[in-house]
């Protein structure tokens, strides 16, 4: 099998969060154009220069990447929708940086964003997939509370873990997320004794465990290392990305993800290991699957998370592995297809990233992962990014 | 007020799903080129890719890999009937079906898994004692 090629000379600049609101009478074109904006706004580029467009979202309604550009008065050569859940960020930064490499386009905006509104994340779930509908949706109609708590109960069967190792995680976030302004729940502490008693949702899957779908987005820019030297502006490189789909599709329970079968190449692409990431942000739509990301990313074995997480502290000022650092979706909220730790990952590395800040942190893993198609997560990706030259925007 | 309905969205090929089960039997997709079992229905064979699919009585045995109570639902009719018994399972024939579970079987247990219909006239597998 071929294996990619180094991501040489591809800068990512500009990270941007659009505060995010558990609801909002603004459209998700609204919270896309505002990242937008702000980016171009902090990094003094024409809206002119942007002639590549990267668009994530499940609640866009009928309108596409393509609308977007008549939305927004932009004339892209490059555009791309990237409709892979939770894993989008990732691949949508992989895609952007083959682009700039191959000259296909010069300046990239990468945005995930969503809005929320009342009956729309019913829609979303009623209208997921096919499988769904004809497979899952009937059967209580849970939305992902209801093939994650089969999958939580599977891993805590299989590997002996307790909801206080899931807990772990979920804790150490929202300590994260009360050094952030812009989580959603960042203002409220959370001890292990609310955790466990959290009401419950679907079998092991409490109220905590869960995410809060919202509204606000993210982006980033990508070019090359030439034009963000030129500009003067703090960027980090792309040290390596991969993806998988549908990986180990004849497991009957998802209890391992894509991430092991391209991980070796991930790191010595990247010239580091696990033990060079200074922070690593994992896609935690609920707690198992950040640990089916450590395990698959080579932090610890497969089937030892929990002990892992019981050994290690996850706080982005605890000196151990901080995770999920700006509080996580648990924390932060859910909007915008995994962009969210994306763009920490950019801010962690490029030391801008404000009371949360990981100390010195220059190497940063994010990890991608989404669409429940039917009862397991198909898309696992991952990429590492390293600080150039650090610094923050006004 | 009108009691609320579960929900009655299906694709043509989950209605071709309910209107092949019997009273006995499980009746799912089976490949006539490579004879493999494959649910949730689709349009092509998932290993070999051929279209020629019947669907055909194969064995309804099975058994348990996880199983919940569901205590939140988007939908009202589950909101009222809360909490919703779920269970998943693996069939000796090979695919994994999300099922009913009105028999509190846990991870392990042997159950039958059999289609009836819901108040919509539309499609439930439910797993059942063996």
């Amino acid at each position: 099998m071929s294996r990619p090629q180094p991501y040489t000379g591809v800068a990512i600049l500009a990270p941007v969060t659009v505060p995010y609101a558990r609801f909002s009478d603004h459209s998700a074109a609204w919270f896309i154009g505002n990242a937008l904006a702000t980016m171009l706004r902090q990094t003094g580029i024409d809206k002119k220069e942007v002639d590549g467009l990267s668009i994530s979202s499940f609640t866009l309604g009928s309108d596409s990447a393509v609308s977007l550009t008549e939305h927004f008065g932009l004339v892209p050569r490059w555009l791309e929708q990237i409709p892979f859940g939770g894993s989008s960020g990732v691949v949508s930064l992989r895609r952007a940086a083959r682009a700039i490499q191959n000259g296909d386009a010069d300046m990239i905006a990468c945005i995930g964003g969503d809005t929320s509104q009342t009956q729309s994340f019913k829609e979303t779930v009623a209208n997921f997939s096919t499988f769904s509908t004809d497979a899952v949706y009937p059967y209580g109609s849970p939305g992902p509370n209801g093939p994650f708590s089969l999958i939580t109960q599977r891993y805590m069967d299989t590997y002996g873990a307790t909801r206080e190792d899931f807990g772990r995680i979920a804790v150490s976030q929202r300590y994260n997320a009360n050094h952030n302004p812009n989580a959603l729940l960042g203002h409220k502490t959370l001890t292990m004794e609310q955790y466990l008693q959290a009401r419950p949702i679907a079998g092991p899957v409490h109220l905590f465990d869960c995410v809060m779908p919202c509204a606000g987005a993210d982006g980033f820019l990508v070019t090359s290392v030439a034009r963000a030297e030129a500009l003067g502006l703090p960027y980090a490189t792309l040290l390596a990305a991969d993806e998988r789909h549908n990986a180990f599709h004849q497991d009957p329970v998802q209890l391992r993800g894509g991430w092991s079968l391209f991980r070796d190449d991930l790191y010595n692409l990247a010239g580091v290991g696990p033990q060079d990431i200074d922070c690593l942000q994992t896609y935690d739509d609920y707690p198992v699957i950040c640990m089916l990301q450590m395990e698959g990313l080579g932090f610890c074995e497969q089937g030892s998370a929990p002990e892992f997480v019981r050994n290690n502290s996850l706080s982005f000022d605890g000196g151990g592995l901080p995770h999920n650092t700006n509080g996580g979706q648990l924390s932060v909220g859910q909007a915008g297809c995994g962009y969210l730790g994306v763009v920490e990952t950019i801010k962690q590395v490029l030391n801008c990233a404000g009371d949360h800040q990981v100390p010195s942190a220059r190497i940063g893993m994010v990890s991608g992962y989404g669409m429940v198609n039917y009862d397991r997560g198909l898309c696992s990706a991952a990429a590492i990014v390293r600080g150039e030259k650090q610094g923050g925007l006004a | 007020m009108s009691h609320p309905l579960p929900p009655s969205h299906r694709t043509p090929l989950g209605f071709q799903l309910r209107d092949a089960q019997t009273r006995d039997q499980l009746v799912l997709q089976v490949c006539q080129q490579c004879e493999t079992v494959q649910y949730p229905p689709r349009n092509v064979c998932v290993n070999c890719l051929d279209n020629d699919l019947n669907w055909q009585p194969v064995s309804a045995e099975g058994k348990v890999l996880a199983s919940n109570q569901l205590h939140s639902s988007v939908e009202e009719y589950y909101q009222e009937g809360i909490p919703f018994e779920l269970a998943s399972v693996k069939l000796n024939a090979g695919p994994v079906v999300l099922a009913c579970n009105s028999i509190d079987a846990t991870a392990g247990d042997q159950v039958r898994v059999l289609g009836e219909q819901d108040e919509h006239g539309n499609l439930l597998l439910r797993a059942l004692k063996p």
